[in-house]
């Protein structure tokens, strides 16, 4: 006992120092330091504790049970632009607080709430310099980082198991532990994070009515998509007549994560991972961007925007709208976007009813898969205070939420019911799913659609899946039906495919070089490999890219990232 | 001449402008110090941590800050000489028109584009240039090659220039028809008496009663031979003509507020304000040399 109150004097010490110096970088480093020696002896008993299988139902001590007496939690969090809560009901004071408070005798109470997302993260900051937070925030990667090391924190490894929800653990360990790595320091679990689900990637969105018009097949690799690209560019598949339609849409920024219109698929087809960070053969950690692959790739796009496959002019385009443009004016067939174009691409139906969009997980590469890059699994972190009276309220609190969010209480299920009311307004940011969601919901919606019997579905999916079966009675006659039953449905069914093959990436974060130089590697980047793309350059210049990207920053980049990852 | 109350009252009308000059010119200029600090927006001004010329030195040192300077002092100086020329040649045209409603109409046409904004405009020339618009048509329907103006290094200056001058050349032959205006007419009379033609009238009359016109206008532009055309650029502009076409208020911008390296990209503003002061006092005092021009 005597020990562990030491230790956290210790601790507060130095965050109390650390807090007053603000800037000074020895500080910081020997404030984590103090934390790290000071922590194993504090909580050992925690870290037993949360070791201890997540997806255990029996919880010890239920995540509903109601205080005998009020407890009060106050919060800073980003508000709501452009809240739809009907008068006189605000963020501070409306019926899901109430709901909290009905339920569990908590009490939400606002410290700050900020729309704006640059001035609430520097209000963050300035609470993070004072020392002086709220019980409860929901700040980002880095202010967590900072949070940690100045020992704000609460540790939360021994409440994970007793106060959290079956339904939240499910939603972690669907993550394996990508969702919970992100939030322990030295192993011990420090804030809840949100979850990134999977699906950002792209698809290849064929009009599968000019396929079956030219008599070709459904893409499957890069020289398929080759062929079908220049048959759509050639052969006049809308049949007007006119030499007016294109290949493959294309955007400036060639590849980004959930990026519409860009090469990434054709680049992962090559195993080139542009930008991201993976662990090579020896251990390594490298940047995909300076990969041989990534010339390879890089040589393919080359022959086919000079066969003019690829629109000549993605370059000046402006990028979204007007690509978007000629989706919806049915003069492209062939878009890589992610599963949520569905809403973009159920457009085209306007001016053509007969456009029948296919996502496929294609191209391939020579196994037979669709290589993509998962997202980073968490970018918002919940944290609590150190010190807080009852920091499993905290839990108990996000529990509740997310049994009223998901309907499974049926207490919920009237708030607001029909306002579309955007569920921000539940105290707590904090979005959370399964890893697959959207690939499971299709699955559901697809056992339901089949059997006629929607027992099978969690309350949660039924407002989706009453536009798929009302597309799929009538099909694109509803736009708002089909554009929801497109993207959902069909785009999520697509997710399903046994074809990914998903890859971890080593690491994700942003370095002290790499905030600082990060983007004229970037400018770097983007203007060579579009040069080599249109053939401004020879394909060689991408060797004389590798040792410029090194040199001005690149090795410095890496070898922090390698030592961030050991 | 000036009794006293009235000063006052001038001064009182003064106000509002140096108030505002005081507030959007004045107190901006502490926030030059954001150049020599590794500036961090939570920390402000006053606490980011102080690194000398640490971001000047970075400036230099990256491969794009040559290619950036010589980009804005090549398209500018280009600009600046089509943009006088061309109003130039076309006031002199336009003086020699009979026709006086003629006159007005035309000049009215090619002031109008002067109005438009660069968002609207950028739309429209692309629109034109791309491979299906109207100028590649026509280099098609006399036998050309289609050109893809706006992704080629070789062209984008030439589009910057050409599309710059079109928009502001009527605004430039307003200013020259005051000048001609201002010609004595009794000048032409007595050449014509004196047996000059109308190309010598011209060349004897018109043209030494531009000059100083003419010199005015120049020795004032070179202020601005380090603003190349912020609008234009940006909304004209793609990765693959950087090359050619960034300038250093795009590079700034992109750097800046893009890229949030605020003490890299307000280096660059501030040096480019340095050289620029330099640039107008040369000029101010050259202007006063030659072409008898006084503020003060």
């Amino acid at each position: 006992m005597s020990r562990k109150a030491a230790a956290l004097a210790v601790a507060t010490v130095f965050s109390v120092s650390l807090a007053a110096c603000g800037n000074g970088n020895g500080s910081a480093s020997s404030g984590s330091s103090a934390t790290q020696s000071a922590s194993p002896s504090a909580s050992a008993p925690a870290t037993s504790a949360a070791s201890a299988s997540a997806s255990d139902g029996a919880a010890a001590e239920d995540f509903s049970k109601k205080y005998d007496s009020p407890v009060t939690l106050t919060i800073g969090r980003q508000g709501v632009s452009g809240n739809n809560l009907p008068a006189p009901d605000t963020l501070e004071s409306n019926d899901y607080l109430k709901y909290i408070q009905n339920k569990l005798n908590v009490t939400i109470k606002y410290d700050f709430s900020v729309e704006d997302t640059d001035a609430f993260n520097q209000k963050v900051n300035l609470a993070i310099a004072s020392g002086n937070i709220p019980d409860v925030m929901i700040v980002s990667q880095d202010q967590f980082t900072r949070l940690a090391q100045a020992g704000l924190l609460e540790d939360l490894s021994g409440l994970y198991d007793p106060y959290l929800s079956p339904l939240i653990k499910d939603y972690y360990s669907s993550f394996g532990d990508r969702a919970l790595k992100t939030a322990k320091v030295d192993g011990k679990l420090m804030a809840l994070p949100n979850t990134n689900i999977d699906g950002n990637y792209q698809l290849l969105w064929v009009r599968k009515d000019w396929l079956d018009k030219l008599n070709l097949q459904v893409p499957a690799t890069v020289d398929d998509l080759e062929a079908v690209a220049k048959a759509f560019k050639d052969q006049d598949p809308d049949g007007n007549g006119k030499n007016d339609t294109f290949g493959l849409l294309g955007d400036s920024h060639l590849f980004q994560d959930g990026g519409f219109f860009t090469f990434d698929p054709i680049f992962n087809a090559y195993h080139s991972y542009p930008d991201s960070w993976l662990k090579d053969a020896s251990g390594q950690v490298s940047n995909g961007s300076i990969a041989p692959e990534t010339k390879q790739a890089l040589g393919r796009l080359r022959e086919m925007y000079a066969s003019g496959v690829i629109d000549k002019e993605f370059l000046t385009r402006k990028s979204y709208d007007d690509n978007a443009g000629f989706v919806s004016s049915g003069k492209a067939g062939l878009v890589l976007a992610p599963w949520y174009a569905g809403w973009m691409l159920s457009d085209s139906v306007k001016t053509d009813p007969k456009a029948d969009w296919v996502p496929v997980p294609a191209p391939l590469d020579a196994d037979g898969k669709r290589n993509v890059i998962m997202s980073s699994p968490a970018s918002n972190f919940l944290v609590v205070k150190k010190g807080v009276e009852h920091p499993e309220a905290v839990l108990k609190v996000l529990s509740m939420e997310y049994q009223g969010l998901r309907l499974l209480d049926s207490d919920a299920a009237n708030l607001y019911k029909d306002k579309g009311v955007s569920w921000l307004n539940w105290p707590f940011n904090l979005q959370l799913d399964y890893f697959d969601s959207v690939a499971r919901s299709a699955a559901a919606y697809k056992q339901a659609l089949t059997s006629n019997d929607t027992s099978g579905l969690k309350p949660w999916q039924l407002a989706t899946f009453d536009s798929v079966k009302k597309d799929a009675a009538n099909p694109k006659q509803d736009m708002p039906s089909f554009a929801n039953s497109l993207a959902y449905y069909t785009g999520g069914t697509a997710l399903e495919s046994d074809k990914f093959n998903r890859i971890d990436p080593a690491y994700t974060g942003q370095t002290e070089t790499s905030l600082k130089r990060g983007a004229n590697l970037t400018k770097l980047e983007n203007e060579t490999f579009l040069k080599i793309i249109t053939g401004q350059a020879p394909l060689d210049d991408f060797d004389k890219f590798v040792s410029q990207w090194k040199s001005i920053g690149g090795d410095q980049i890496t070898k922090e990232v390698n030592d961030a990852v050991k | 001449m000036f009794n006293r109350s009235f000063v006052k009252y001038y001064h009182l009308m003064l106000l509002p402008g140096i108030l505002l000059l005081i507030l959007f010119s004045i107190v901006p200029m502490f926030g030059v110090t954001i150049a020599f600090e590794d500036f961090m927006p939570t920390k402000g001004i006053f606490r980011s941590e102080w690194v000398g010329l640490d971001n000047f030195n970075y400036m230099f040192s990256l491969p794009d800050s040559r290619q950036v300077f010589v980009n804005t002092i090549a398209i500018a100086v280009m600009k600046i000489v089509a943009g006088l020329a061309v109003p130039f040649v076309f006031s002199l045209l336009l003086h020699e028109a009979a026709n006086a409603k003629f006159k007005r109409t035309v000049q009215t046409i090619v002031y109008l584009p002067h109005f438009l904004s660069w968002v609207i405009l950028s739309g429209v020339i692309i629109n034109f240039l791309s491979l299906e618009g109207i100028v590649n048509r026509l280099i098609e329907w006399f036998g050309g090659n289609p050109v893809m103006f706006l992704q080629s290094n070789h062209w984008f200056r030439v589009v910057l220039v050409t599309t710059d001058v079109w928009k502001e050349f009527g605004w430039g032959t307003i200013i020259f028809l005051a000048a001609l205006t201002g010609i004595n007419p009794s000048l032409y009379e007595a050449a014509a008496i004196d047996g000059a033609n109308r190309f010598q009238r011209l060349r004897f009359v018109t043209v030494p009663g531009m000059v100083a016109t003419i010199v005015l206008l120049a020795t004032l532009s070179f202020g601005n031979v380090l603003n190349a055309g912020f609008d234009q650029i940006f909304n004209l502009y793609n990765p693959i003509v950087y090359q050619s076409g960034d300038i250093i208020d795009t590079y700034v911008y992109r750097a800046g507020l893009l890229e949030a390296q605020y003490g890299l990209s307000t280096a660059v503003g501030l040096f480019k304000s340095v050289i620029s002061f330099v640039l107008i006092a040369a000029s101010y005092g050259l202007a006063t040399r030659f072409a008898n021009y006084r503020i003060f």
